[in-house]
């Protein structure tokens, strides 16, 4: 179903059609939380959150962007949240205590993917609201721009900075299999 | 081409911007001379594939989950906006009414006060009898007329 058709849902019965924004939303918003929050339970959480959000702001949505960027721009908001709330929480600034794989981990995949998962945890937010952004939820310069309120250039930047501090990070992984192709 | 630039065509590139076709022959040229470049270019391609592999799990909030919600936060706005309007009704207009009726009075009463005293009701007041006062009144008008 395309936004239009759920928007006009929602004017004929608010929540009719909100639940079909949810049966189109839900999958893209919960790995949008997962990716920021790591934890199941805290991501499904703020997914529920940003639901509700949208529920309450639905009336407010006036087409200036696309429903989905709208969309996007209210869960990362609500993801960023929560991250300086558990911050603020637990004196637990980014996670540190799981550090980028050796090269003993190399041959175990989920050991390999919880080292990735660290290293972008250990990017600062904004750093890590791009690299998700992008390298996730596959969206444009363009896109990221409008979600995060910032210019496509700063955009392209803290992607180049992320990118750099990622490889730092990842070494051990990265090394040795650079592809062949550009 | 250097490598700043170089680097910034090829990100572009491997984010599916869009790029001119010509930047990018020379961007790849580059980067084939550059050992720097092309490792670049190449974990581009390698995180993506990496950080694919660690988000590629997710589990879903139920939608009924979503609903449930959104019904409990809708019913609780629907019961404070009927606690608005109950106290709306029940207690603010109600004293409204009571203010402006108290308002009412006080200022009839201070009108009624600052009201000048007839001149008839004066020369009573200074002892004359009812006709007397009439008389001084009417001539006190008469010689204001002249």
């Amino acid at each position: 179903m395309d936004d239009t058709t759920i928007l006009e849902r929602i004017r004929a019965d608010r929540e009719e059609g909100f639940n079909a924004l949810v049966e189109k939303y839900r999958d893209r918003v919960s790995r949008l939380c997962m990716s920021f929050m790591r934890d199941e339970d805290e991501a499904m959480d703020v997914a529920q959150d940003v639901f509700i959000k949208l529920y309450l702001k639905i009336g407010a949505f006036r087409k200036e962007s696309r429903l989905s960027t709208w969309i996007y721009r209210i869960a990362v908001n609500a993801c960023l949240d929560a991250l300086r709330a558990k911050k603020k929480r637990d004196c637990d600034s980014l996670d540190n205590t799981a550090m980028p794989a050796d090269n003993r981990a190399a041959g175990d995949r989920r050991e390999i993917a919880e080292a990735v998962r660290s290293a972008i945890n250990r990017l600062p937010v904004n750093y890590r609201a791009v690299i998700i952004l992008k390298e996730i939820e596959g969206r444009s310069y363009r896109d990221i721009a409008e979600i995060l309120a910032c210019r496509i250039g700063t955009v392209e930047s803290r992607l180049f900075r992320a990118r750099g501090m990622l490889r730092k990070f990842l070494e051990p992984l990265l090394d040795g299999e650079v592809i062949d192709e550009l | 081409m250097n490598c700043k630039k170089a680097k910034t065509i090829l990100s572009r590139h491997a984010d599916g911007e869009r790029v001119d076709d010509r930047a990018l022959v020379l961007a790849r040229a580059h980067a084939e001379e550059c050992a720097e470049c092309f490792r670049f270019a190449g974990d581009i391609r390698n995180m993506r594939v990496r950080i694919g592999d660690a988000y590629g799990h997710y589990a879903p909030v139920p939608a009924d989950r979503i609903m449930r919600a959104v019904r409990c936060v809708s019913e609780a706005r629907e019961e404070a906006s009927r606690r608005r309007e109950r106290i709306v009704f029940n207690d603010i207009i109600p004293a409204m009414v009571a203010t402006t009726i108290l308002a009412l009075v006080i200022l009839s009463v201070n009108v009624l006060r600052v009201q000048p005293v007839s001149p008839v009701k004066g020369y009573l007041l200074q002892g004359f009898t009812s006709g007397e006062a009439i008389y001084l009144s009417h001539a006190a008008d008469n010689s204001h007329g002249e």
